[in-house]
């Protein structure tokens, strides 16, 4: 099995540099304020990078699929649109058939909105190619997405709540690590997370004049 | 010119287009959302007043147990053996809280407290409104006044424990529950 054969040699170009060379988090920095927010228990980013990936998909089949007549002055508009509107299907879906993981959301669902990481992908990808690459990228970027929040959460709520998905894990005795619970903490990870992937993926530090 | 038309014509269909998605997943979730929050304040009225209740029968305990009654525009929740539940609302140390207050039948004693909506920092100030902790309210006083002291000395029938590492979110609760208190008070002529 290689990525070439499942995806074609375009697709596989998009996931590799979806899920790792052009990384939206650690090569991009974006989307972070939603991987800060709801990174402190790996169910919330379970629910959190579900939502972003539907989002994702929605956006992506709408704008690659409208490319060609999108007046490109009135593109952004246009994206946010989908966007918006995709965000608040998924916060009605969730509250009507999963009130308890919306309210453990709680308003971070809505703030799906202003993950620029789904208007960054808009306006890099789904608004030049067509449909189905545009599709294998969201999926990458969304896959992307999800392993970064659980590789936070994970560590998050096993130093600071000393469970993993609610379960106990750590010995008696254990010393719950409460900053980082709190959205200090939440830089302290993120930090090292970047840190190490850009490291090993050999990104640049942009030059300073 | 006429871009501009096709222009504004296309950001016109396309906001129609999810508008009427939206209005149509609004009809299929909205009386869902509805029934759930009504059942969600219920449960919340039942636990603070303290009567046991199982998941699927909520409605039958809640019309069974408590009367509902306006006050000027305000519902007081009556339980039988007289003790009284309102709603509260106000700002905390991160953003607004909202829940349940019960008082005793003498409304001199808070009976319970259950909380509805909140956004305190997750394992800081959330732990004090965690049910466990929301316990240690049931029968303390609020006359003359609920006061939450340090952590360890709690002495007298109208003090609380406060939480480490959630000064402010306890002491936010100590101020809406006292300044409820006194409002349904004052309401109900007591």
């Amino acid at each position: 099995m290689n990525l070439k054969e499942i995806f074609g040699k375009k697709g596989a170009k998009v996931v590799k540099n979806g899920i790792w060379r052009e990384h939206p988090i650690s090569s991009a920095t974006l989307g972070i304020c939603s991987a800060l927010a709801i990174s402190n228990k790996v169910e919330n980013a379970i629910a959190m990078s579900a939502g972003v990936i539907f989002v994702l998909i929605i956006t992506a089949i709408i704008i690659s699929v409208l490319r060609k007549i999108i007046p490109s002055r009135v593109r952004i508009i246009i994206y946010m649109i989908t966007i918006a509107a995709g965000v608040t299907i998924v916060d009605l879906v969730l509250k009507a058939y999963f009130p308890t993981i919306s309210e453990a959301m709680g308003p971070y669902v809505p703030l799906i909105i202003t993950n620029c990481m789904i208007m960054g992908r808009a306006e890099a990808f789904f608004v030049q190619n067509p449909p189905k690459l545009s599709l294998i990228d969201a999926l990458a970027n969304g896959f992307a997405y999800t392993y970064t929040l659980m590789a936070i959460a994970i560590f998050r709520e096993i130093f600071a709540f000393g469970t993993l998905l609610g379960v106990r894990v750590t010995p008696s005795g254990w010393v719950d690590w409460v900053v980082l619970a709190a959205p200090a903490g939440a830089f302290f990870v993120l930090g090292v997370f970047l840190w190490i992937t850009r490291t090993a993926a050999g990104v640049e530090p942009p030059k300073s004049s | 010119m006429i871009d501009k038309i096709k222009m504004i014509g296309f950001v016109l269909a396309f906001g129609i287009f999810w508008s009427t998605g939206l209005v149509a997943v609004d009809t299929i979730t909205g009386p869902r959302i509805e029934k759930y929050l009504l059942e969600k304040k219920r449960k919340k009225v039942l636990e603070a007043l303290v009567i046991p209740y199982e998941a699927d029968n909520v409605e039958t305990v809640f019309t069974s147990n408590v009367t509902a009654e306006e006050f000027d525009g305000k519902t007081i929740y009556t339980a039988q053996d007289g003790s009284i539940a309102f709603e509260f609302a106000g700002p905390a140390s991160q953003g607004p809280i909202s829940g349940v207050i019960a008082l005793s039948p003498d409304k001199e004693a808070l009976k319970g407290i259950a909380i509805i909506q909140q956004s305190e920092t997750p394992g800081l100030g959330s732990r004090v409104l965690e049910a466990e902790n929301l316990a240690n309210f049931r029968d303390k006083k609020v006359v003359p006044q609920l006061l939450i002291v340090a952590s360890g000395t709690a002495s007298a029938d109208n003090e609380v424990d406060a939480i480490t590492g959630a000064t402010l979110t306890c002491k936010a609760l100590e101020k809406n529950i006292n300044k409820n208190v006194q409002a349904t008070k004052t309401l109900i002529g007591q």
